[in-house]
Order: structure tokens, then sequence, then C-alpha cells
């Protein structure tokens, strides 16, 4: 049988950075590049990102 | 070639009719304030009601520890407004004269480099007023990271998001959502988030000043934790009612 799903995962992340430099721009790409480095892991499963926003 | 009455007097019609097209168009984007003895009071000509007129002074914003008041991401434009760190003198103003001001549909949710002119002018037409309004602190919270604060982790770079409301309680369906920032908070360190927890508890009435601004980021929140777009923020100043006078909080 075919499933899917759709999640929606909160994340928390602190780092290190220039006060001015756009600090949800580089993490938002650090997140898309996890979850596609992790994806590779799973061969079964179809991942697809369908939105990454900051929380407000 | 002469032209024929019948003609002249109709080309005169036509322009007589234009001229009038021209001048009411320019009466009904003029808004006429009125002065009262309670201060300045808007009068609507427009259907749109306005606050009072008076010179809107350019923001200043230094940043604050090293983040600078432009932020680091985001709408820059509105975190120098956030940022903003200049006093004036607070008028006066109806809680009701604040909530019901409208807004421009089309700045909701958009930058404002990507507003047009018309909705710019709208907007200007009350953004940045100092007003002082009297309500009651019905929450109080602290923000998470923003950009406006640079995404700053401490507890000193985020806001607190407090809302103001005409009569105590916990509703804050028609609620004016006005927040202190970092650069405010740090010449008041008397200010505490607990002790304003405890104006919540005992519905003590407050007078907050500071400058009026368009958040147009959160329309999803009316009528449900908020009454209007339109916030106080920073918060410059706020009062508490002891005994029948205003004291500074402390």
């Amino acid at each position: 049988m075919k499933k899917a799903i759709s999640l929606d995962v909160r994340l928390w992340i602190e780092g290190e950075d220039e006060p001015a430099h756009d600090f949800a721009q580089s993490t938002t790409k650090a997140v898309r590049d996890i979850i596609e480095a992790g994806a590779a892991k799973h061969p079964a499963l179809t991942i697809e990102i369908r939105s990454i926003g900051e929380r407000s | 070639m002469p032209l024929r009455p019948i003609v002249r007097r109709a080309l005169l019609l036509a322009i007589l009719a234009f001229t009038l097209l021209l001048v009411a168009r320019r009466l009904s984007e003029r808004r006429v304030v009125v002065q009262s003895s309670a201060g300045v009071t808007p009068a609507r000509t427009d259907g749109r009601p306005t606050i009072a007129r008076r010179p809107v002074p350019a923001p200043e914003s230094p940043g604050f520890e090293g983040c600078p008041a432009a932020g680091d991401g985001g709408d820059r434009e509105l975190n120098r407004l956030k940022n903003r760190v200049d006093t004036a003198a607070w008028v006066p103003t109806p809680f009701a004269q604040i909530v019901d001001l409208d807004w421009p549909p089309g700045v909701v949710r958009r930058v404002r480099t990507n507003w047009s002119r018309g909705d710019t002018r709208r907007v200007a037409a009350n953004e940045g007023k100092p007003v002082a309004i009297e309500g009651y602190f019905v929450g109080a919270k602290v923000e998470g990271p923003e950009s406006p604060n640079c995404h700053g982790a401490a507890s000193k770079f985020r806001d607190w998001h407090l809302w103001l409301a005409a009569s105590p309680g916990k509703d804050r369906r028609r609620s004016i959502v006005v927040e202190t920032t970092p650069v405010i908070r740090a010449g008041h360190p008397e200010w505490s988030i607990g002790d304003i927890r405890k104006l919540v508890r005992d519905s003590t009435l407050v007078r907050v000043s500071g400058w009026l601004m368009l958040d147009p980021e959160h329309p999803d929140q009316l009528g449900k934790t908020r009454g209007t777009l339109w916030e106080i923020h920073p918060v410059m100043r706020i009062e508490v009612q002891r005994e029948g006078k205003w004291v500074e909080m402390r």
C-alpha cells in the first residue's frame, strides 16, 4: 500500500553569526541541506520539502 | 472657422465638469483635523478615520549591541521603525480611535518596499504618530528571536509582546498590541515582565506611550488575539494609575 503524510516539524536552531547577517536565510538553507542529506539514508521514501519558513 | 454656439457650449460644459471632478477628487483625499479641548481629534472627510495630524518626525534608530536598526533580515524598513529610540510629546488618543483605524488591504503580508505609492501614503497618514493610550494590560509574553533584533537568543534581545485592552480581563479580540524593544528597555531597567503580569492580574489602569506603527505581518490574529494591525511599537513610556494619579511604572 502506498502511503503519504504531511509533517510539520518545529525546530529551534542556535549558532554564532554576525549580527547583521541574515540568520533566517542561512538557517533555512541549512535545514534544506540537512533534510536532503538525511533523505538519502531512506531510499524507500520520497521526501519533498514543500515549505520552510520562520515562525513569527 | 468660428465654432457653432452649441458646440462651444458643449465644450465649456465638458471643461467645467472636468474641473469639478478634479476638485472633488482633491477634496476627498484631504483629511481635516479638528482641535478639541482634550487635544487633537480627527474629523472624517473620506470615510476613513485618521488620528491627530502633527508633523511626523523621522525615526532615529542607532541599533543595539551590534545589531543594526534594520536587523538581520525580513522587512528592514519595518525593523527600522521598530527599533527607533527618539522621543516626543505623546498625544493622548482614545483607545477606540486606534483600534478602529483602517489600513489598505494591499499592504498585508507584504514588505514595505513592495507597497504601492498610494498604500504607502495612506499608511503614512497615521504611522509615526506619537500617541498615549489608556487601557488595561490583558496579557504579556516574551517574544522569540526575531529579525529586528538580529535573532539574538538572549532574553535582552527579545521584544515584550503586551496586549492592551479597553477593559480588564483576558479578552484580546479588540486589543492593541504594544511592544517594548531591547534598546528602549536598556534605558528602563526598572521595567519587568513580572510587574506587567501583576498589572494584568490586578486590572490596573495604565497609560502606554510610544510610536504608532502598522505591522502587516499578522492578519491571522485579527479578531482572535488582536483587534488591529496598528501597534504601539516601540513603547516608550508606561505609566500606572495609583490613587487617581499617573506614576511611572516601577
